[in-house]
């Protein structure tokens, strides 16, 4: 038998973990999104421009880590009797946000394969069916979450790429001509929303506590990044020459609609976009599974102090399906899901300047304890 | 207002109902409520299961704590043989 507890990652694995993490829902409406904020072909900068942003917060966030090997984020805040409150409340929002992010992605995940896969079958049929096999995920522990991601991310995004290059013969450039023609602001209001597109790497503030300290490196989780990000930015790219700006602002997933676009020789082939859900689908457990995981080790480490907390996987289940059927129609879903993200994006930059803040009241007192020996 | 009720019974039972949908009305539908319970009594009961068959089954070089000793008696193992 393996033991769960000693296991500890390398960067690859960590690298392969935030890929599968960040790709969730966000990638289908991206487009949309962008297209709808900017109002013009911008849409791509904004999006390289966040991922710019989310690698300078990785990078500094991966400078702190190296002061607190072996440790979250929020335990190394819990360690003073001030920050204990702090980390307390932190823990509690972080883990209503990674529940909310589970509830969500399995709203999504029904209404998507209620379109385009099984229109017939009920929802609480689909969203218990995955929320039943990410329970038995965690079960598995950490090394099972990521084996999983080492297993299913590089088949999903090898595979989405294919997919979505070969619309590339459609594309027309005359739509992206010219560049910012609105100036700087279209860009500006696209990041916005680029923005929470690419949350999901906040997984390194827990996972790298497990990480093998030569591994505590910035480059592999920088790379995942830049990864998606260029991907994404693709995508939009690609909607906006296949479909138009303003058709691709009315359309609920263009980057369904994509794989649906997609014209073999001969047409032996049709409805690709069956194929890219299912394998959207991997990716989307991986995130739903990591967002299950960290509920989970959010409430033994910081509430419930068990050790085993064999009922807790079941229970974050049982709440998270009551939270996907909260919103009532797509509208509130996606509203639903920009409060997540807007939840998400305050507790980074909290968490982040936190830290800082953390390592710089400790260093001041040890340098004044320390004169205080040696005058 | 409902049969058999006087006026104020009625606009209690009124402002009752305005205040459990203004409280609860974002709660999802009970059939949603009755299936989360089912998939959580599911869940355990298939733990349960599980669990009980892998204790039935498991032999003690399984076992954590004897993985754990065969794994540093094979690094002292290791260590005298590079000395």
């Amino acid at each position: 038998m393996i033991n769960q507890q000693q296991y500890q990652l390398n960067a690859t694995e960590i690298s392969m973990a935030v890929i599968g993490m960040v790709i969730g829902v966000g990638v289908l409406t991206v487009p949309r999104n962008l297209a709808e904020a900017t109002g013009t072909a911008d849409g791509w900068i904004s999006m390289l421009l966040s991922g710019l942003i989310v690698i300078l917060i990785v990078y500094l966030y991966l400078r702190l880590q190296q002061s607190f090997l072996g440790m979250t984020l929020l335990e190394y805040i819990a360690q003073g009797s001030i920050g204990k409150w702090l980390a307390y409340s932190l823990a509690f929002f972080f883990f209503l946000y990674f529940l909310c992010l589970l509830g969500y992605e399995a709203s999504l995940l029904s209404t998507v394969i209620r379109l385009y896969l099984l229109n017939q079958t009920p929802s609480e049929v689909i969203i218990g069916s995955m929320l039943l096999t990410t329970t038995y995920a965690v079960s598995k522990g950490l090394q099972g979450i990521i084996h999983l991601s080492l297993l299913f991310v590089p088949i999903t995004f090898i595979i989405s790429i294919i997919l979505v290059l070969s619309n590339v013969g459609q594309i027309t450039l005359d739509a992206f001509m010219p560049v910012m023609a609105d100036g700087i602001g279209p860009v500006l209001a696209g990041m916005k929303v680029s923005a929470p597109s690419l949350l999901g790497f906040e997984i390194i503030f827990f996972f790298l506590a497990y990480t093998k300290p030569q591994s505590v490196r910035a480059l592999p989780a920088v790379l995942a990044i830049a990864m998606i990000t260029l991907f994404t930015a693709l995508v939009t790219i690609i909607s906006y020459g296949v479909f138009s700006i303003d058709a691709t602002a009315y359309i609920t997933f263009p980057t369904v609609d994509l794989a649906k676009e997609i014209e073999l020789p001969g047409s032996f082939v049709e409805r690709l976009e069956s194929v890219f859900i299912t394998i959207w689908l991997m990716t989307l457990f991986n995130t739903m599974s990591i967002c299950h995981f960290l509920c989970v080790l959010i409430l033994k480490k910081h509430f419930i102090k068990s050790k085993s907390g064999k009922l807790f996987p079941s229970l974050v289940m049982f709440l998270a399906f009551l939270i996907a059927f909260l919103p009532y129609s797509l509208t509130e879903a996606f509203l639903f899901g920009k409060w997540i993200s807007w939840l998400g994006m305050i507790l980074v930059v909290t968490s982040l300047l936190s830290g800082y803040l953390t390592l710089w009241v400790r260093a001041k007192r040890k340098n004044s304890e320390a004169k205080a020996v040696n005058p | 207002m409902h049969y058999g009720m006087d006026q104020e019974q009625g606009q209690r039972m009124m402002d009752t109902q305005y205040w459990m949908d203004r409280l609860f009305g974002f709660m999802p539908y009970r059939a949603v409520i009755w299936t989360a319970i089912g998939i959580f009594v599911l869940s355990e009961v298939m733990r349960f299961i599980s669990q009980w068959i892998n204790s039935l089954t498991r032999l003690p070089w399984m076992e954590e704590k004897n993985e754990l000793r065969r794994t540093a008696n094979s690094h002292a193992v290791n260590e005298e043989n590079t000395q």
